[in-house]
């Protein structure tokens, strides 16, 4: 799954993209995932980066919702993944969070519970815009109902999974 | 599998190991050092006695000695303690103590490496970039295995809540396990820990970073647990299990500081804090509740441990009646410890009330611990333990 024949830096950025975007829109619309973020600080920034590489994704809440983050220095919280493949993995929806944070692939700065909301908040976006199939396997157990209700984001996620083969 | 395994910490252990601390510290280019400790130890005259016996000998000085480590470490304390330091111009820690005494001297140890008087900025996961001074630990309680973690918490006074520090910079350089350190710990503190201790070995074997290392390592634990507990508990002069317990709790700290531990200790670290019980007293009232949680999506791991605790025998039967079995000898196990050293035996004796049942449902599935657990901890979930551990 994470060949050295797939372009990953180039898929990821997109993903990363998409992500982001993600997060943005379910923000606003999605009462599920603001009900997840409600209890993160206001003005909270997280990034998310991949060692040795310039990807990254930087946003922060304003007013309740999640916005980017572009020219922040300092962040609330910093997740790093080791590499290119330990991203690739997370970000296509290969691998849980949870796992690649044991596997230390994925580096954690910053306060615990303030990552763990924000975990639930991800993982709230990954059951959105990948398939069931895929979803099920990311996620240990959902509280209430938050696996059903799907919406048109799953398109991004197909369009991505075209651009691998 | 993948997986990453680290403890470079010396071990030195045995009856009369403490002889061997200044050989240690010679060893570390130390020169001079500070005792960190507290007023309840500085009493029992361990140091007073046993530490100062193995300066004379060789005829050292004896270092000098903090005292003012709280029941609960502070960041005030921990400044207090680097002020002391820096002002005494000593260059390498001797924590004697429990876990509270040896977090503060990992933090002093932190502000020292990082050069920092506060440390709100250090908390977190792998902040810290730098190492410290020579550190040793004599640890005088059988539960926390901080001699051998990469973890301290600390309580914040300025924010009135804990913050955790996690990095493998944090780790002694030596730990010297000696009966003798664990001579006066009361009845209550040496059953509460040993659950303790019990609960991090099971808790590392089943998470979902367990690993060949901390399985054999986490095993280990529950044997040594099974065999040497109640005797600790029983006889306080019975050196031997005393010896054995300080053993099995840095062996099941090796396992859970590379494993991690699980939603026994979610629940232990949040009902801790809202009714203001010690450590070891949560773990006790919530280790059997958490084991059943897991009864099904770690019947394999518990079926395992069977052998660590029962006749052969025991042995047969599928997973999952093995699994049930060994959670039926752990609650009788944790009763019967339980019952012997006078700890409370439900939620309720411990002074909870159906008004704080919120509150700690809350700060359980925010607190870390869980995402190392198989199973995730929804606030059903937790309701469910606390439940458990009212009846
Ligand atoms: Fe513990």
């Amino acid at each position: 799954m994470c060949s050295k024949f797939i372009k990953k830096e180039l898929i990821l950025s997109l993903l990363m993209f998409v992500f982001k975007r993600g997060m943005v829109f379910l923000s606003k619309n999605d009462t599920e995932f603001i009900k997840l973020i409600k209890d993160l600080p206001e003005r909270f920034s997280f990034l998310m980066t991949v060692r040795n590489t310039n990807l990254r994704v930087s946003m922060k809440k304003s007013n309740g919702v999640l916005i980017y983050a572009k020219n922040q220095k300092e962040f609330d919280l910093i997740l790093e993944f080791s590499n290119l493949c330990s991203a690739f993995l997370v970000f296509a929806g290969f691998m849980p969070q949870y796992q690649a944070f044991s596997e230390h692939r994925l580096s954690i700065k910053g306060n615990i519970s303030d990552a763990l909301c924000l975990t639930d908040a991800i993982n709230r976006l990954q059951a959105v815009i990948f398939p069931d199939i895929i979803s099920k396997k990311l996620i240990k157990e959902f509280e209430g109902s938050s696996l059903k209700e799907k919406s048109l984001f799953a398109k991004f996620y197909l369009y991505a999974l075209l651009l691998l083969r | 599998m993948y997986y990453e395994f680290y403890c470079p910490v010396k071990i030195i252990s045995g009856d009369n190991a403490i002889f061997n601390l200044p050989n240690e510290l010679d060893r570390l280019k130390a020169k001079k050092p500070l005792i960190v400790t507290d007023d309840g130890i500085k009493k029992s005259g361990i140091i007073d006695s046993v530490i100062k016996m193995a300066f004379d000998e060789l005829k050292k000085p004896m270092p000098l000695i903090f005292s003012e480590i709280p029941v609960e470490s502070s960041t005030k304390a921990v400044e207090k303690l680097l002020n002391f330091f820096k002002q005494n111009g000593c260059d390498s820690i001797i924590a004697v103590g429990g876990g509270s005494v040896i977090d503060s001297s990992k933090a002093l140890n932190m502000l020292i490496a990082e050069n920092r008087d506060s440390l709100q900025e250090l908390a977190g996961v792998d902040i810290i970039k730098n190492r410290g001074v020579p550190f040793v630990v004599i640890p005088t309680t059988a539960g926390t295995g901080a001699e051998v973690t990469s973890v301290a918490v600390i309580f914040d006074e300025d924010s009135k809540s804990k913050m955790a520090f996690a990095s493998s910079l944090l780790m002694p350089d030596a730990a010297i396990i000696d009966p003798a350190a664990t001579q006066t710990l009361p009845k209550k503190l040496t059953a509460s820990s040993g659950i303790d201790a019990l609960s991090h070995a099971i808790e590392a074997y089943i998470s979902i970073q367990s690993n060949p290392i901390s399985r054999a390592l986490a095993f280990e634990a529950v044997k040594i647990i099974w065999e040497s507990l109640p005797a600790a508990v029983k006889d306080k002069e019975n050196k031997q299990a005393r010896e054995n317990m300080l053993n099995a709790s840095l062996i099941a700290g090796m396992a859970f500081s590379n494993s991690m531990v699980g939603i026994v200790h979610s629940l232990a670290h949040s009902a801790g804090s809202v009714l203001h019980i010690p450590h070891g007293v949560a773990v006790s009232l919530f280790l059997v509740a958490g084991v059943k949680e897991n009864a099904v999506a770690s019947a394999k791991e518990l079926s395992e441990l069977l052998n660590a605790v029962a006749y052969m025998n025991e042995y047969r039967g599928t997973t999952k009646q093995r699994a049930e079995r060994f959670i039926y000898f752990l609650e009788k196990f944790v009763n019967q410890i339980k019952q012997e050293a006078g700890l409370p035996l439900t939620l309720k004796d411990a002074g909870f009330t159906k008004e704080q049942e919120d509150e700690i449902i809350k700060l359980a599935t925010r607190d870390g611990s869980s995402i190392f657990s198989k199973v995730a901890l929804t606030k059903e979930r937790a309701k469910n333990m606390i439940d458990a551990a009212n009846n």
